[in-house]
C-alpha cells in the first residue's frame, strides 16, 4: 500500500500505527536511500514500542537494543556491510526467533536472509519535508493482520493510490 | 585425563566434565538462551565440586556447530579464551556427530537392527543441518560419518534418505519438526519409537557436553588433537556482494 506522509510528525503517526499492529517475533525492513527517514521511522516504532532510551543510528555498532513495554526490540543497519555473509552473521533471525521485534535499515538487500517481515519504503516526496511510504507483506506471517493495518493506516493513504482503486 | 566440554550450538547450555570411560560432573541449562550468563558459572560449578583447578585438565572440548550463532559464538569464545590462560589443547566436534553419538548414551538398544543414524537440527525457515553416521555392528555399535554435515530444505534431506533406503534412527531438533514429512519414508524411525524408550538420560533431540567430552576423550587418547580449526561451522548460503543499488 501507499502512504503519504506531510511532514516529519506524520512519519511517526504512521511508524506509532504500524507498531501497534506489531507482534513478538516480528522483523520491519526499512528501506529507502540515505536521508530518507530511515530512522525516523525506526524511532517513531520504537517510542510506540515503549522504547525511553533515544533511539539513534546503528551504522558503527551494527545493532541497538531497546527494553521496549512487552519487547526487547532491536534495530539494525546493513549499510557498512559487504557480503551477505555478515548479514548471516548477525543472527537477527535469533533476535526475533526469541520474541524480541527486528528492525532493519537497509534490510531490503537482505530479503533471502531476513525471512518473513513486514517492508516499509520511504522515500522523498515532492516537497521538501514530505515523503512516500510504501509498506508490504513478504511472508504469510502477516496475512491475518494486513487488511486490518491497511484500514487503520488508511487517513494517510496517498492520493495517487485513491485514483488507483477508482 | 580430564576433558572440559562445552556445548552451547542450541538453545540450552551443557557443560560436562570427564573423559573416555565416565562423566565426573555435567550442567544443563535447558531452553534458556542465556548463554553468557549461565556459562562461566556453569564451568566453575563443575569444576570447584569434583574439586579440580583449570590446569588440571587434559584438553577442552567444544561443539562448533551447526546451531545457534549466537550460542556457538559464546561457547567457542569462552573455549579459545580458557585455553589460552590455561594453555590447554582444544578439541572441537561438529553438533551434528555429538547429536549422533548421543544415541550411544542414551538408547544404545536404538542401533540394534539400524544401519545409519541421521541426526537432523533445525535450521528454521524450512531448512535443517544434517549428517549420516553408518553402524558398524562389527564393533560394538560404533558409528563411522558417511555424510558431512550440510544444510537443506526439508525436501532435500528426504531426498537424500530415500535415495539411501536404508533402515534409519533419526533424531534431533530437526527430525521432531518434521515428523510427520519424514515418517513416510520406508525404514525410518524416531529415536526412541522402535525401542519405545521414552524418558532418556537427557534431551535426545540436542547435542549434549558428555557426549562431546566422550567424543573429545577418545581423540585425545588417539592423538588425534593437533590442527582441528576451532571456528564456527555456520553451513550457511554460499556467501555473496550485498547489491547495493540506493546506497
Amino acid at each position: 500500500m501507499n502512504l503519504f506522509a506531510s511532514s516529519p510528525i506524520v512519519t511517526r503517526e504512521i511508524a506509532a500505527v504500524v507498531a501497534s499492529y506489531l507482534r513478538l517475533g516480528d522483523t520491519v525492513v526499512l528501506a529507502g536511500e540515505m536521508g530518507a527517514g530511515k530512522t525516523q521511522l525506526a524511532q517513531g516504532i520504537c517510542t510506540a514500542l515503549g522504547v525511553t532510551d533515544p533511539v539513534t543510528s546503528p551504522t558503527f555498532n551494527l545493532v541497538h537494543s531497546y527494553a521496549g513495554n512487552d519487547a526487547t526490540v532491536y534495530h539494525a543497519d546493513l549499510y557498512r556491510l559487504k557480503n551477505t555473509d555478515e548479514i548471516a552473521d548477525l543472527a537477527l533471525e535469533e533476535f526475533s526467533q526469541q520474541g524480541g521485534i527486528v528492525l532493519i535499515e537497509w534490510g531490503d538487500v537482505g530479503d533471502d536472509i531476513i525471512g518473513e517481515h513486514l517492508e516499509i519504503r520511504i522515500s522523498l516526496g515532492e516537497e521538501d519535508e514530505a515523503r512516500d511510504i510504501e509498506i508490504r507483506a513478504v511472508g504469510k506471517r502477516w496475512e491475518l493482520r494486513w487488511p486490518r493495518l491497511v484500514s487503520a493506516t488508511k487517513s494517510f493513504a496517498s492520493v495517487d493510490a485513491e485514483w488507483d482503486d477508482l | 585425563m580430564k576433558i572440559l566440554g562445552i556445548d552451547t550450538s542450541s538453545e540450552q547450555v551443557s557443560v560436562a566434565v570427564g573423559d573416555d570411560e565416565s562423566i565426573s560432573a555435567s550442567f544443563q541449562l535447558a531452553s534458556d538462551r542465556r548463554h553468557v550468563e549461565s556459562l562461566i558459572p556453569a564451568i566453575e560449578l563443575l569444576l570447584r565440586n569434583i574439586g579440580i583447578s583449570i590446569h588440571e585438565l587434559s584438553a577442552i572440548a567444544v561443539d562448533l556447530g551447526p546451531g545457534l550463532f549466537t550460542g556457538m559464538r559464546v561457547g567457542i569464545t569462552t573455549a579459545l579464551t580458557l585455553a589460552n590462560i590455561a594453555e590447554l589443547p582444544l578439541i572441537g566436534s561438529d553438533s551434528l556427530q555429538v547429536l549422533a553419538h548421543g544415541v550411544e548414551r542414551v538408547a544404545l538398544q536404538e542401533l540394534d537392527d539400524a544401519e545409519i543414524v541421521v541426526p537432523i537440527l533445525d535450521a528454521r525457515r524450512n531448512q535443517v543441518y544434517w549428517s549420516m553416521h553408518r553402524i558398524d555392528h562389527s564393533s560394538s555399535g560404533a558409528l563411522e560419518e558417511i555424510r558431512e554435515p550440510r544444510v537443506g530444505d526439508v525436501e532435500e534431506l528426504i531426498e537424500d534418505l530415500l535415495d539411501r533406503s536404508q533402515r534409519s534412527v533419526v533424531l534431533g531438533t530437526g527430525a521432531v519438526k518434521y515428523i510427520e514429512s519424514l515418517i513416510e519414508i520406508p525404514d525410518l524411525a524416531l529415536i526412541g519409537e522402535r525401542s519405545g524408550v521414552r524418558n532418556f538420560a537427557f534431551n535426545a533431540h540436542l547435542p549434549h557436553a558428555s557426549t562431546l567430552v566422550s567424543l573429545a576423550a577418545k581423540k585425545y587418547a588417539a592423538g588425534r588433537i593437533e590442527g582441528d580449526p576451532i571456528a564456527p561451522i555456520y553451513l550457511r548460503a554460499p556467501d555473496a556482494e550485498i547489491q547495493w543499488l540506493t546506497r
